[in-house]
């Protein structure tokens, strides 16, 4: 799967320019061959941002896959892992998030990076093999949702820095 | 997804039956909003709810767990349904296991005559 720099560079800079300066500040983005960069150093109000950024930059790859939920589940994917990063890792529910999405001939690998309290936001070996103990409680399905969504997951944390890793299969 | 906030939300009375029709984008921003209408309803003593999801196009989590969270709350004292939800909508009740506590209809007369039994 490969996408064009110059053409998903433009598009997701016009994106960006639409919001306004105190969201636009917050987002720096870098389109490279095959790999797109969104940086954000804000909170859950300029999330809205990357989510539409993340939105848009997938819709135009969503033909190579007959996956209808592609874009909605990749989406969610990016989404509810920076909420949880969001909640967790920075006690002040604001922070330095880096979602770098490199697309391969075989699907595409996004990295979900942070540099906040280490491992808080996802015990993985816990959460992974563990669904919310009330099936109908309020909240706690973030990660169980992100696990579905996906064909593979994994974390690290070290010297500081924490990376999620979600693999999604195409075709 | 949009870049403004793509997301409307408005509810109406009908035979003692609140219609809430939610529209657009369900993320972490617009859901803080959702939680507040539908808690002022429940202030106003709303027990009964239809909510139209046809033209939700995204929701996440966070917008399940409000949904679930009216849902738990009028139990016992009222119902609550969704009307004809959207493909997306439906894709993430299959991915949270939540068919059995949501119910679904496909027109509004039936979804009214639910609320009501």
């Amino acid at each position: 799967m490969m996408i064009n720099k110059k053409i998903i560079g433009g598009i997701l800079e016009e994106y960006l320019k639409k919001f306004p300066d105190d969201i636009k500040k917050d987002v720096s983005l870098e389109v490279t061959d095959n790999r797109v960069k969104i940086a954000l150093d804000g909170d859950i109000h300029s999330l809205r941002a990357l989510n539409v950024l993340v939105n848009v930059l997938f819709k135009h790859i969503a033909s190579a896959s007959s996956d209808k939920f592609l874009v909605f589940d990749l989406t969610l994917a990016i989404e509810e892992s920076i909420i949880n990063i969001f909640s967790h890792s920075y006690p002040e529910h604001r922070g330095k998030v880096v979602v770098d999405i490199l697309f391969k001939s075989d699907g595409i690998a996004i990295m979900i990076t942070d540099y906040g309290k280490k491992g808080c936001n996802f015990n993985l070996k816990e959460k992974l093999a563990s669904r919310p103990a009330d099936t109908f409680a309020e909240s706690g399905r973030g990660i169980m949702l992100i696990r579905k969504v996906v064909d593979d997951i994994s974390y690290k944390s070290e010297n500081g820095v924490n990376m999620l890793r979600l693999i999604k299969k195409i075709g | 997804m949009q870049v403004k906030d793509s997301f409307d939300i408005h509810a109406e009375e009908k035979n003692g039956v609140w219609i809430v029709k939610v529209s657009g984008v369900l993320d972490a921003e617009t859901n803080m909003k959702f939680g507040v209408f539908l808690n002022d309803l429940l202030d106003k003593g709303a027990l009964r709810f239809i909510f139209d999801l046809s033209e939700l196009g995204y929701i996440n989590s966070q917008g399940i767990g409000t949904l679930v969270s009216i849902f738990k709350k009028v139990e016992g004292k009222g119902r609550a349904c969704f009307l004809k939800p959207s493909q997306e909508v439906e894709h993430i009740i299959q991915l949270t296991g939540l068919k059995a506590l949501f119910t679904i209809k496909e027109t509004e007369s039936d979804a009214i005559a639910f609320c009501r039994a």
